[in-house]
Order: C-alpha cells, then structure tokens, then sequence
C-alpha cells in the first residue's frame, strides 16, 4: 500500500457508480438481489438483476473501524459475540442505515449459496424475515476428497431450479445467449484477475495481499461485466510495468509472505506496516485465489451446466488437506517464505483445520505464524500482542533465511 | 421403576464401557448426531451408536482445533485422541455445522477410523434437494454393503425400520406421559432415557423402556409452571433437576439429545431408503437444515400452543452457532405472545455455575404460580 497502485482511483469511480446504480435500481427498474460473495452471480447478471454483496459491505464497514460499534447493537438485540461480525453489522445496517454507503438497497430477493459456509444460511433466513422477500438457497454439498455423482447431479438440477426462481421473482425469461456472453465474461474477469494475482510472482513484487484485497471488489461484485475485464487489464497493466522497472509494492522487499484467511479489515495498513518493518511482504493470499482458482472447472461453452460444479468446488468447500495442498502450490508459485494464519473467531470454517495446514506447511521447512483477531470487530484484535508475535516470526525468518 | 432407572444410570456413567462389551458381538459404527440413518446402518450389521464427547478436561484437541470451537466438538475429538473410542470399527460424520464438517477433516487426517461422511443437503424443501436425498442414502447404502460384503434388501431394511420405529415410539410415549402427567416422571430421567437409546442395543433399550413405561404411575397433575427447553446437545440432569425443584417441569423439548431424534416414524414400505429420507424431512428440523425461512419460529410456536408451555429456556452450548444466529428472533416470537424466556449458556457436561443456578431459580420464580 506504500507504492500506491494508480489504478485504484478508477476502481473506486467504478464501485461507487454500481452502489448508486444499486441504491436508485427502482429507479432504473431494476430489482436487486443480495448474494452471497461466492454465489453464482452469472444468472443475476444476464437477467438484468443487481447484486448486491453484504460481505462486501461488510468489509467496507470493518475498514471504516465501526465493527465493533455496529456489532455491539446486534449483541443489544441478542445476537451472540461469538457468531460472525459480517451478520452482525449487517443487522445492525439493515436497521439503522449505519454504514459508510448508509446501508444497501432493500432486496427483492436473497440469493444464499453455502460454498462459503453454514452462516450464510442462517444470515440469509433472518433476513429473508426481516424485509419479507423470497430466498433461493444454492446448495453446494462439501468436497472432504471429491463430489460425488449424486453431488454432481443435485448441483446441475439446482441451476435449473435457480433459473427458475429468478425467472418467477422477476417474471421475465432468462435470454440464454445473453447468459452464454455474461458467462464468458465472467471466466474472461477470473482469467484477468489471476493474472493481476500472479504479477506478485515478480521479485520484488508489484503489489501485496493489501492491495489485493483492496481491487478484489470488482471480481467479487461485478463478474460477468466487461467493466471488470477492462478494469483489470487496466491494472495489470501498470503491475507489468511496475514489476518491469522493479517498482516493488514494499520497499527493500526481502521476506515474501503468504497470507490466510480474510483480512483484518479495520487493520490493513498497520499491518502493513508491521510486516514491512522486517522487509516483510505480503505478496499472495488464500483468500483473494477463492475468485479465480476454480476457473477451470467451468466450460465456456457449457457454463450453466459446468456452473454448479465450479462453485461447489471452491476453497472453502474443500476438505482441509486438499486446502493444505493449495497453500503448498501457492507457498510454490510466488517464492514463500512463511506463512501468516490468521485464525478468525468469526470465520470457523476458514479458521477450524488451520492447525492441521500449518503442520503441513511446517512439514516443507517453511515457518508459520498465527495471529487470533476477527475480520470486522476490532475488539478482538490485541495489537500489542500481534506486534510481538509478528516481531518474533520475523526474527526467526531472518534467522533462518538469513 | 427405580431399579430400572438404575441400569440406566450404569450405563451412562460409563457408556464406552457398554459399547466396547458389545463390540465384542457386533461391530459399532458411531455417529455425530440424530440425522444419522441409524435403521440403514443396523441392517447392514453394525451396531449404530450416538457418541456425545465425555472429556470433562480438553488438552489434546487444542492441537488441532482453537479454543473457540464449540464443546461438543472438542470433547468428541478429545475422547477419540484418548483412545477411548478404539472400540469402534468405523465413523460416520453428518454434514450440519461448520464445525462438525471441519472436525471430520480433522478426523480424516489425524486418526485411524473408518470413516464415512454423509454430506446431507441443507435444504429441505425442494424437489433436487429430496431427490439428492435419497441418492445419497443409496450411495451410502452401497459403501456399507460393500464394506460388509452383505446385500441389504427391502425386508431386512424394513425390519431395522420397525425395530427403531418401536424404539422411537417407546420415547414418544414417555414424553407424552410427561406432558399430560409431569410429575410421574421427572425430566432428568426423561433425558437420561433418550440419551441411553443412542447407545444401548435397541431390542434391549424396547425391553426397558417398554418396562418402564408400565411401571410409571398413571396419577393426573396438572402443573402450572409448564416447561420447554431448546438447544442442541444437553445432558445435565443437574440442570434439570434444578429447574423442576422449583415446582417447574418441562414437558417438552426441542433438543438433538431429546424430541428431535425421535419425532416422526419411518414409513414402512417397498421403498425403505424414500421412507427414510421422507421422515428427515418431516421430523422436526435442528436449525442447520432449512425448510422455509419461518420455520422455526411456526414450530416454536405450535409447541407453545399444543403443549401449553408458560415458559421456555434456552440452553445453548458455547458457540453454537446455528441455535444462536436463531435465538433472536424466537427470543422476538416469545416476547410478543407473552411467553417469558431465559438464555443459558453451557459447556456440554453436567456442570454449571452459582450464577446459572441462580438465574433459572429467580426466571422460574418469576413466573407464578
């Protein structure tokens, strides 16, 4: 985040045109759905439909550091302190309009796929009563070692039906060529998106998790639109040109680092700051690889029916040695030198199996470091604490890389 | 009764110790919870068995799991790093929560088991999701046949059926007994009945609790502070005999270690495995699993009114997610019908605090007479 990536301020331009596209969609006609971050969006977008991300308003709202302020109000209404921080701040949102968009657009529909986890599904139905809308759920059954046929069949059945549901909520007929372009598109934008992903391969490199994290946005809200393609070609190009003039996203970067998990929202920059201290450099991360590791399994030219398969094969999908393995190719393709964990109390799926991971990763010679916070609510984060762990780790990388 | 109720109480204190003797006449599949199909895995052979976590002190599974992951997990993991489930020739994990889904990766990896997932649908309510059912009750079919080199036809699944069928209904009758007469039979024995059921061999656990039915007294009493616990795993008698001290008495529940595992019989019939997917469906829901989003709340609600409770409590086991994310607005549902409620939270043994104790006593006071 040092080196600022110069792209960033169109993104930001794009982002704000879809909020207020989202906001004032009665206003153009449309109808909004909210979705789940790792749902099939492709149907939503070639029938006209807005998406709308709660996840991704949720980081907007840990980013902002009012987490713990709008968790606490959940808590008031007798929401646990140990359930996820997204659904909390999304309550709390969704009541009092708190957040740094003043809320989101009312949903006509909610589109919940559980390829990310059981939350969801819980999220979805609180607020499936709260505004009184119909909710379709995408049910991707979990990959311990592999889908089975039953597995296989049930997700294609579940596109047809999902086809369905949409097609009765907006009583329009979904256009099957323009479903065939949106799908084209949208593996075209998770093409695009490794490609930005993998200019971190470069020493030093060109841009880190942070900013990761940070441009993530639009293959998460827009996939399936050719702003986005054109967004991230826009970007990978000043990253080639970066990584070509040795323009590293961290200074003197020394210590390349893998990063797990969501981020810390609400303390991207510090520890930013904490890793770059040591010449530490985030440069690859688990979470951000969730939108583009799976474009394999999608055929172009067969996406509706490829569609479930991909989805239901998602890194949080998976069993935790095949996660293990993921890490390891990654720990590979961008030169690791350790691993970051960061075991969320909101996130059990993301965080329960991390241990077995790091043994795993340990196996290979390479160190890990846990750091226990939540992504959005800033209560749970020590940073006192944090900072000795991370002056720790860094010391024993240096001693060990030299 | 009371020598009948002892048998019981033997074989819970050490539940292990009843399993591995029968182990050595019969193979013993444990399972997660109450969405196993236990009539399918008794008929290809094994002996199913509900294993709840008996670990009072967790140490080793914080190897592998963080501290807040729920008890119920912890302790299964623990009991099974202990070795103290070493006489089971095989596992089987349900697809529910996040945790338990984790926890048989964690299971996979890390220990020797023979192990079996059966990844459930999270909805109920369609026509793929059903159909997704019973595909994979056959799959799963297939892996048992296969691994005990038998064929489980129609007659021996339908048999298995009706023997769970009169276990089930055997339960039934007891928390009707309750219902209509709450003093006959307090609810400690009514949770320590059910949770037996998972562990003993059911023509046996037929034999005694059918006893134990004749021999409770048929007296009326009518009691005014009626009772409904909800939660997931609860095994405190303490707890309960705590609550009916106070002239309470719960007569209903909506826990997987009470009506949730028994409500609705199985179909008996030419297509034994629909039968079975069928009474999943129609058995009342634990929150993982979603049929409509106000489901819930209206079988919350049915309960109150058919079984005319006048006060419900809440236990949930520390980080349980999906009773917690549901516990608002059944908290709303009550509030709004004028049916006072009390959330507690705890840790999946037979202990809990001064302060908990103090609370039910004052929330029951409350209530009235």
């Amino acid at each position: 985040m040092e080196n600022k990536i110069k792209s960033t301020d169109k993104m930001k331009k794009i982002m704000k045109k879809y909020y207020l596209t989202a906001k004032y969609a009665k206003y153009f006609g449309k109808k909004v759905a909210w979705i789940t971050s790792g749902g099939p969006v492709e149907p939503l977008i070639a029938m006209g439909i807005i998406p709308v991300y709660p996840e991704n308003h949720g980081a907007m709202i840990g980013a902002s550091k009012i987490g713990a302020k709008l968790s606490e109000y959940a808590e008031s209404l007798g929401y646990s302190s140990d359930i996820c921080s997204y659904v909390k701040v999304d309550i709390t949102s969704s009541i009092t309009r708190q957040s740094p968009i003043g809320g989101l657009p009312k949903p006509d529909m909610l589109i919940c796929c559980n390829n990310i986890c059981g939350t969801v599904q819980k999220w979805y139905e609180i607020q499936s009563r709260k505004f009184n809308v119909p909710l379709f759920i995408y049910d991707t059954p979990f990959c311990h070692v592999d889908l089975d046929d039953s597995a296989k069949k049930y997700l294609k059945a579940q596109t047809k039906e999902y086809i369905s549901f949409l097609e009765s909520v907006t009583k329009k007929k979904l256009d099957y060529d323009k479903m065939q372009e949106v799908g084209k598109l949208s593996l075209k934008a998770m093409q695009k998106w490794q490609a930005v992903l993998d200019s971190a391969i470069n020493k030093p490199s060109p841009m880190t998790a942070f900013d990761a994290f940070i441009h993530l946005a639009l293959i998460v809200t827009l996939r399936g639109k050719k702003v986005v393609v054109d967004y991230y070609e826009t970007l990978l190009k000043e990253l080639n040109d970066r990584a070509k003039n040795k323009i590293g996203a961290v200074e003197n970067e020394k210590y390349r680092l893998l990063w797990d998990n969501l981020p810390i929202w609400y303390k991207m920059r510090w520890l930013s700051n904490a890793f770059k201290k040591h010449d530490g450099a985030l440069v690859a991360d688990t979470y951000t690889q969730s939108w583009c590791g799976v474009v394999d399994y999608f055929d172009e030219e067969r996406f509706l029916e490829t569609m479930g398969e991909a989805y239901a094969r998602v890194y949080l999908n998976i069993g935790t040695d095949k996660m293990a393995d993921s890490v390891l190719k990654l720990i590979d393709k961008y030169s690791i030198d350790g691993v970051v964990l960061h075991s969320n109390r909101s996130c059990k799926p993301y965080s329960f199996g991390q241990y077995d991971i790091a043994r795993i990763i340990q196996k290979k010679g390479i160190p890990t470091l846990f750091i226990e916070a939540d992504m959005t609510d800033e209560r749970k984060f020590a940073q006192a604490q944090v900072e000795n762990r991370i002056d720790s780790f860094m010391e024993v990388l240096s001693q060990i890389k030299g | 009764m009371q020598e009948l109720m002892k048998t019981i109480d033997s074989i819970l204190e050490n539940p292990y110790t009843y399993l591995e003797n029968l182990s050595r006449s019969k193979p013993i599949m444990g399972y997660s919870c109450t969405y196993a199909p236990v009539e399918l895995i008794y008929a290809s052979g094994y002996h199913p068995a509900r294993i709840i976590g008996l670990a009072n002190n967790v140490s080793l599974s914080d190897v592998y799991l963080q501290s807040y992951a729920c008890a119920v997990v912890r302790t299964l993991l623990e009991d099974s790093l202990l070795k103290k489930l070493d006489f089971l020739s095989a596992f089987l994990f349900l697809h529910t929560c996040d945790s338990m889904q984790r926890l048989s990766d964690i299971f996979r990896i890390n220990l020797n088991f023979k192990q079996f997932d059966l990844i459930l649908p999270v909805k109920f309510s369609s026509q793929t999701s059903k159909d997704y059912f019973l595909n994979i009750l056959n799959d799963f079919k297939s892996k048992l046949e296969q691994d005990q080199n038998i064929k489980i036809g129609i007659d021996s699944l339908n048999k298995a059926i009706q023997t769970y069928n009169d276990l089930k209904a055997n339960l039934l009758k007891l928390y009707n007994i309750k219902s209509n007469n709450p003093e006959a039979l307090s609810y400690s024995d009514l949770s320590k009945i059910v949770r037996v059921s998972f562990i003993m061999d059911p023509v046996e656990f037929i034999n005694i609790s059918s006893q134990i039915i004749n021999k409770i007294p048929q007296n009326q009493y009518q009691s005014s502070k009626r009772l409904m616990i909800i939660g997931s795993i609860c095994n405190h008698s303490v707890l309960f005999e705590t609550i009916e001290n106070k002239n309470a008495h719960i007569v209903w529940d909506d826990l997987c270690t009470g009506t949730r595992f028994f409500d609705e019989l199985t179909q008996i019939g030419d297509n034994p495995l629909q039968s079975i997917a069928d009474r999943f469906i129609k058995r009342p829901i634990c929150p993982t699993k979603h049929i409509n989003p106000q489901y819930r709340l209206d079988y919350l609600k049915r309960k109150i009114d058919e079984y005319k409770i006048n006060g419900v409590i809440f236990l949930f086991i520390k980080f349980c997610e999906p009773h917690a994310f549901d516990y608002p607005d059944q908290k709303n549902l009550l509030e709004k019908i004028g049916i006072p409620s009390i959330m507690v939270e705890i840790e999946n043994h037979n202990i809990f605090d001064e302060q908990t104790r103090t609370r039910l006593e004052t929330f029951i006071e409350m209530l009235g007479e």
